[in-house]
């Protein structure tokens, strides 16, 4: 291969990692608040974006490093999402169809969020940018890659395999899974039901916002960016199968993937068009997702 | 050990048991048969906590049940397979196992007691990673059983662990319950097919419209067949 | 004879001063003069709106001295949003009354006052926003302050021209009307201007990454690349293309607002971005350099040619009443006040005329990032171009 070609060939595979895997987390997110309480959170998007607002206002107004801005978003969700449940999503943890309510209730969220971001954050300026977690460049062999980008890779890397060892290997995780599974059998098993919705709310949450700080270390960011993600994490849970975080995990990456591979191959508009086609054909073959019980 | 008394279940206006009264001494096999709809199932999750029931009283070594939140209940020693047998259909044999262990908060004992019941269906262990939703009724009955065991528990009630079973699967799950009631566990054993119900049970409640019709030790009552065949 | 003429003189005077306190008290017992202004206080476009506002603000003080008929802006949201901004249009039109409309910063929003002030024939001063269409043949109420897009891509051609002859340009831009106006005036020039394109590359709304087209603008060894993103994408496409070894000396903006210039950050100085005003001219005028000052003060970073041609346009509409008192209650006479109207920008002194369309005679600044600091940046100006609208055929070649 000749250097213009591992330089295109790298930068795909970087650019199809790092989307790749703040959308698995912002998907993740969305699928176990849904596969726990049932709740298609339409506000994940903006949840997303008060992440990455958050860690601007950390770091650009108040000069704390990044990296411990980071910490404390993904830290602060926990409180955050403790005081939505207890005033708002705890209610309808009995309602038959709750589904519905949440959506519209999401919905709701969505607005007044939207609301809130463009009377404020929107009259400060029309982008965001926080500042790197480490500055330089690293050459993979021809291909020059920001440490920045690296380090981001590694962080959203590291998130979802401890995702993927709390899921699988610790008891609550087991847990929530078994919740997502068989609620009355989790119960008669000594799962307290209440508890584990709390903690799925929390954690998936928590993991929505990892994918927003982490979104803003690596990218600039705007208003509009709550939209694309929230559209971009729906049409991840669908496809890998709603509650199937393995789904929203492969789904996610094969999203990222798609949108370096196709931008290249054909162009990015066509990369936009492709996730929607893809999603067509999935759901027409396995309507209930790829990944789904 | 477990003593019902009066239990009242509705749903909506609809009256599932009536006043039922019925106890389970320790070291018992107790039976429960009744044709669909008698109530078996609810009297199965008034006693899990899965239903609410409207009147009576549920003890269980003297304390009342009805004021233990569903999922503690297990830690009293009460180890409910429900209806249907309430496994975790994308979780392998051996995480379901482990999730019926999970109470004792133990890992070595958690793992003796996934070796024993390894001992007794052989077959689990070799299908062990095998996701527990892909395997046949029978086994996965039999993982039904032993995920209720995984807890040590002091009764074990089951519901309707017969369901879709060809009769030799039958069998081997009255036979396993033969196996652990000489261990001196306690079994309540709700079901519809009463041969097996006989084969092993000590005491036989014969249960219909929410109601007890009749009752009697299973030697008995295999005397009289004709009663059983004419209450069902 | 002497004290004829002296007598004649003083009646003269003391008449003329009667009549003008008359005027003015006059003046002041008018009502006064409403504009429409409708503009993004909320949704995506938001910032530019408000901004917008705040450039206007500083416009209405100064315009608003005693003596003078009132001149007052209602200021309307259309939620960044077309169908709102007709709504909002209709309102102010039937039920204010006002003398003329103004206020979107966005094309879509324009066009969208645009049509409505056209078919209801209502003055329509729009401060910026640069979609051709706005000023297309036929247009008789609406006056544009901005210069048209598709000349923006013109002048970048011309700058590009005078650079480095015979030059080799790399595109890569969001795929929105405003981008698409200046690539296509770009496009147009090129080959005129012997200049030749190398990489045209656009992105959907809501891309986020560009690595992999910065690589292929790369490949195609551009010696100047246009990069335009929208909203937070502009940053990230600009931060990539330095990462992967392009200078910042061969970037050109085609337009860089403050907010914008600041995030590009200290990494993007040498770098050229396109602008109709800026803090760091050397030919602001007093007026201008106050501006400037009183803007900072207040909102902790300079102006941007957004919120001065909001400014201007305050000025623009005082101006045209002030020669023309009898346009303040009629809108036909407002219209042709406009027309006719020969000024100057307060800030700069460029001149401000409308052509029969009601485009303005057109011009534009190169400016090269010199610093950048937390709150504010220096840039130097690199290359200044004047032009006819219609230099480029803009109205058929964006549609
Ligand atoms: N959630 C419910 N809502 C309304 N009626 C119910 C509900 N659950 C059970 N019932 C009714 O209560 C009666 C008793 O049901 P239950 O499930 O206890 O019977 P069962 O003895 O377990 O029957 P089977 O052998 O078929 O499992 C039935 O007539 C059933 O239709
Ligand atoms: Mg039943």
């Amino acid at each position: 291969m000749s250097n213009a070609n591992w330089i295109l060939f790298l930068s795909t595979l970087s650019t199809g990692l790092i989307l790749g895997s703040i959308f698995s987390l912002v998907a993740a997110g969305v699928t176990i608040v849904y596969g726990s309480i049932w709740m298609p959170n339409a506000a994940n998007g903006q949840f997303f974006l008060l992440a990455a607002l958050f860690g601007w206002t950390l770091t650009v107004s108040w000069g704390i490093h990044p990296a411990i801005a980071a910490i404390l978003v993904i830290g602060v969700s926990v409180p955050l999402s403790y005081l939505l449940e207890v005033l708002l999503i705890k209610r309808f943890y009995d309602v038959p169809n709750r589904n519905i309510s949440y959506f519209v209730l999401s919905l709701g969220i969505t607005q007044i969020l939207a609301g809130v971001f463009s009377l404020t954050y929107g009259q400060w300026s029309d982008q965001f940018q926080l500042p790197p977690l480490i500055t330089g460049i690293t050459f993979i062999g021809p291909f020059p890659i920001a440490n920045n980008r690296l380090a981001v890779l590694a962080l959203a890397i590291a998130i979802l395999a401890g995702l993927f060892l709390l899921l699988r290997f610790h008891r609550y995780g087991r847990a929530l899974r078994a919740v997502f599974q068989n609620r009355d059998a989790a119960a008669l098993r000594g799962v307290n039901v209440k508890a584990s919705y709390s903690m799925s709310f929390a954690l998936g949450n928590a993991v929505i916002f990892a994918g927003g700080i982490l979104f803003a270390l690596a990218y600039s960011f705007d208003l509009t960016v709550a939209w694309t993600m929230a559209i971009t994490a729906f049409a991840i849970m669908i496809i890998g199968g709603p509650g199937s975080v393995l789904g929203a995990v492969v789904i996610g990456m094969v999203f990222g993937f798609t949108q370096a591979i196709v931008s290249v191959v054909a162009s990015p508009t066509i990369a936009a068009f492709s996730y929607l086609g893809a999603m067509l054909v999935i759901l027409l073959f396995k309507p209930s997702g790829l990944f789904a019980k | 050990m477990l003593e019902i008394a009066n239990l009242t279940v509705r749903y909506g206006a609809f009256l599932a048991v009536d006043q039922l009264t019925m106890n389970v001494a320790p070291g018992e096999i107790v039976g429960v048969v009744g044709p669909n709809g008698a109530g078996k199932s609810s009297i199965v999750k008034s006693v899990g906590g899965l239903v609410k029931p409207k009147a009576g009283s549920i003890m269980f070594d003297g304390r009342d049940l009805l004021t233990v939140p569903t999922h503690e209940r297990i830690n009293l020693g009460l180890s409910i397979v429900p209806e249907g047998r309430g496994l975790f259909p994308r979780m392998s044999v051996e995480e379901n196992l482990i999730i019926g262990g999970d109470p004792l908060r133990d890992k070595a004992r958690s793992a003796r007691n996934i070796e024993r019941c390894f001992e007794l269906f052989p077959i689990l262990k070799e299908r062990r990673w095998q996701a527990a939703g892909t395997l046949s009724g029978g086994q996965q009955q039999m993982v039904a059983v032993s995920m209720g065991l995984m807890s040590d528990p002091r009764l074990l009630v089951l519901d309707e662990p017969s369901l879709g079973l060809a009769p030799i699967v039958i069998g081997e799950i009255g036979a396993a319950l033969r196996t652990l009631g000489k261990t001196g566990l306690t079994v309540a054993l709700f079901e519809q097919n009463a041969k097996l119900t006989c084969n092993v049970a000590d005491r036989i409640y014969i249960l219909a419209s929410g109601c007890v019709q009749h009752h009697d030790r299973a030697e008995d009552l295999m005397k009289n067949p004709e009663i059983l065949d004419h209450l069902m | 004879m002497d004290s004829y003429w002296k007598t004649l003189a003083v009646t003269a005077t003391a008449s003329a001063t009667l009549l003008a306190a008359a005027n003015i008290s006059a003046a002041q017992d008018k009502p006064p003069v409403k504009i429409g202004f409708v503009t993004e206080l909320t949704g995506p476009w938001s910032f530019f709106g408000t901004s917008c506002v705040a450039g206007l603000k500083f416009g209405e003080e100064q315009i608003n001295s005693p003596g003078k008929r009132k001149i007052e802006f209602v200021i309307t949201d259309n939620q960044t949003s077309p169908a709102q901004s007709v709504a909002a249009s209709r309102s102010l039109d039937v039920q204010d009354k006002v003398l003329a409309l103004s206020g979107p910063t966005s094309s879509d929003t324009g066009l969208a006052v645009y049509g409505y002030a056209e078919q209801n024939k209502v003055p329509f001063v729009v401060p910026v926003a640069a979609f051709p269409q706005l000023t297309k043949p036929g247009s008789r109420y609406t006056f544009r302050l901005e210069p048209n897009a598709a000349g923006w891509g013109y002048a970048i051609a011309k700058f590009v021209e005078k650079q480095k002859p015979g030059g080799k340009i790399a595109m890569i831009y969001s795929d929105y009307a405003l981008m698409r106006a200046i690539t296509a005036g770009l496009k147009y020039q090129a080959p005129l201007s012997k200049l030749q394109i190398v990489a045209d590359i656009a992105f959907p709304q809501g891309s986020n990454d560009a690595t992999v087209q910065a690589a292929q603008v790369l490949a195609a060894q551009p010696d100047y690349v246009v990069v335009i993103g929208a909203g937070g994408f502009d940053n990230t496409i600009t931060n990539q293309l330095l990462d992967i070894g392009i200078k910042p000396q061969q970037l050109i903006h085609p337009f860089g607002i403050t907010t914008q210039v600041m995030n590009w950050g200290k990494r993007s100085v040498g770098s050229y971005y396109g602008t109709f005003f800026d803090s760091n001219l050397d030919s602001l005028t007093p007026e201008g350099k106050t501006f400037v000052k009183d803007f900072i003060a207040k909102y902790g970073r300079p102006p941007s040619y957004g919120e001065n041609f909001c400014f201007v346009t305050a000025h623009v509409i005082r101006e045209a009443l002030d020669k023309n008192p009898e346009a303040a209650d009629d809108r036909e006479k407002f219209r042709d006040a406009m027309s006719k109207l020969k000024t100057k920008e307060t800030t700069s002194d460029i001149p401000i005329e409308f052509d029969k369309n009601g485009a303005r005679k057109e011009y534009i600044y190169f400016m090269q990032m010199t610093d950048v600091e937390a709150k504010s940046y220096k840039a130097k100006q690199a290359f200044y171009a004047e032009w006819d609208p219609e230099v480029i055929p803009v109205y058929t070649l964006v549609k």
